[in-house]
């Protein structure tokens, strides 16, 4: 019995699919990963950023001498005059006024 | 294509059973659950999709598929399904420019995937499974959990729908 020409078409569109080659269909892994890795590797790697952000960022945030001039506005310089300089060696402090005279 | 599949089957069915438990290898299903996938969906992007979702099942069920007396009749289970759930939740057109059938195939076979593409998810399956795969109404009612006259009836009701879109 002939069959309806639309379902050889199918039959033809069916026998073509096994043209395609298979494609080599990749796995993540073989075994997969532990569900416990999915919730503690995003902590661990936060906290090993923030590690290495603290220590990377340590040197610049301890208070040290200044290691050069310091440029204040008039306010400052006032409230510097009269109030506590001793956290800042006066030799480091040069002020630079409006008119470019360093004091 | 359907003698091809079968054939391929009984190979990778008799080198299933002489493998030990402990030489359970995944990469001996590949071409198996692709060639399912494919047939049911019609194009091999989707079909990509479909095997990697069930090769990732696979692995986590290899004891379930050592236990069985019949690995690929499961396995042709888990694809057909994991098939059918990615045909329903295809919301968008397949690009045809994009597929790998347009590039390889005449206008008929773009014709034919289109028309494919408008008929449900169930028809779908039931024509790839008969006519894509070969199989016959029991390895069907088997991999669908329905009766023998229930794949009949609807694989005819199946061929009718894709008359109709065909002549539209």
């Amino acid at each position: 019995m002939k069959e309806h020409p639309a379902l050889d078409q199918l039959s033809q569109f069916y026998q073509s699919l096994d043209d395609i080659p298979t494609p080599a269909i990749s796995l993540p892994t073989e075994r997969g990963l532990p569900l416990w890795a999915l919730f503690t590797g995003p902590i661990f790697a936060s906290i090993l950023a923030y590690s290495v952000l603290v220590i990377s960022t340590a040197g610049h945030a301890m208070p040290t001498e200044p290691q050069g001039p310091i440029l204040l506005n008039q306010y400052a310089l006032q409230e510097l005059r009269k109030g506590d300089t001793s956290s800042v060696p006066a030799s480091h402090i040069f002020v630079i006024t409006s008119r470019g005279r360093v004091i | 294509m359907a003698i091809v599949l079968r054939a391929e089957s009984h190979r990778m069915a008799s080198a299933v059973r002489n493998q030990s438990s402990v030489d359970f290898d995944i990469e001996g299903y590949r071409e198996f659950v692709f060639r399912c996938a494919l047939s049911v969906c019609g194009e091999p992007e989707g079909a990509e999709d479909v095997a990697q979702e069930v090769l990732m099942i696979l692995l986590k069920s290899r004891r379930q598929i050592e236990a069985t007396d019949q690995p690929l009749a499961w396995i042709r289970k888990v694809t057909v399904r994991s098939a059918t759930h990615y045909l329903k939740r295809q919301k968008r057109t397949v690009s045809l420019q994009d597929s790998q059938v347009a590039n390889n195939s005449s206008v008929e076979g773009l014709a034919v995937l289109q028309t494919l593409q408008r008929l449900s998810p169930e028809h779908r399956v039931l024509l790839g499974m008969a006519m894509g795969q070969g199989l016959s109404y029991r390895e069907i009612a088997d991999a669908l959990g329905i009766p023998e006259g229930t794949v009949a009836s609807r694989l005819n009701a199946a061929k009718k729908a894709f008359q109709q879109e065909w002549e539209r």
